[in-house]
């Protein structure tokens, strides 16, 4: 079991710290790029939610990052932030991807992506902190 | 992310070099804004070199793809890596976009 933390403030430019973090556990945990890519990808689309959402008061305010890699079996990232409850798997609307182009909505496809890529996903709400847990299994 | 422009006949062809994401999108934006101020009818996005992408940069295509048709004229896609393919297939975009494996089977159509 190896876990790699890293703290990012609620700022969109902090996603570039993510991915380079990503790049770095992809070589040192051997993950296959596919994996890693969709971790990547669900770990963008979680904290772009929050980073949008999470907070109505400007200010920084920080988001917690843990990775746990379970080796051979799973990757699980936890994201926690003090943010306003916030639920990400409830609170959005479904896009319909069989729409056709003129119908389609534009929207919906983050939370989207993180329960088609991800093999578990919860919310919990833990005193004043959100919780989103995703994992993926290798 | 690294964005060039060529024109072929009266095709314009962007190529995406590298990532599209949320902290991105909007040069793509951008750049796709021009292109449509400037009346070009048919865009040709080459994917070859594109290696990511989240629903931010997929937003984008989605809103020239409308554009474009309701201009009358097209957006195709080319050269898309699988792992982007994927994307594009959960998301049902592989049904909304003509997806061409090279840029010149993209052009002849």
């Amino acid at each position: 079991m190896a876990i790699f933390k890293l703290e990012i403030v609620n700022e969109l430019e902090e996603l570039h710290r993510v991915n380079e973090a990503l790049e770095s556990l992809e070589e040192q945990w051997e993950l296959p790029m596919p994996i890693v890519m969709n971790l990547n990808l669900c770990m963008e689309e979680a904290l772009t939610n929050i980073i949008f959402y999470a907070h109505e008061e400007k200010g920084k305010h920080s988001i917690q990052i843990t990775l746990e890699h379970n080796t051979g079996i799973s990757v699980s990232v936890l994201l926690e932030d003090g943010g306003k409850a916030f639920n990400p798997l409830e609170e959005t609307k479904e896009p319909d991807v069989e729409a056709a182009a003129a119908d389609r909505e534009i929207g919906g496809l983050g939370v989207f992506f993180i329960k088609q890529f991800m093999d578990e996903v919860e919310y919990q709400r833990v005193g004043n902190t959100n919780q989103l847990r995703m994992l993926k299994q290798l | 992310m690294e964005l060039t422009q060529q024109k072929e006949g009266s095709t314009t062809i962007v190529s995406i070099k590298g990532r599209l994401d949320t902290t991105n999108y909007s040069d793509f934006d951008k750049e796709l804004s021009a292109l449509v101020s400037a009346g070009e009818k048919n865009i040709l996005v080459d994917c070859v070199e594109m290696d990511y992408i989240s629903s931010s940069g997929l937003r984008v295509f989605l809103v020239y793809l409308k554009k474009m048709k309701a201009e009358g004229g097209s957006l195709k896609l080319s050269g898309m890596q699988s792992m982007i393919k994927e994307v594009f297939t959960i998301s049902g975009f592989t049904t909304l976009f003509s997806i061409y494996d090279t840029r010149e089977e993209a052009l002849a159509s």
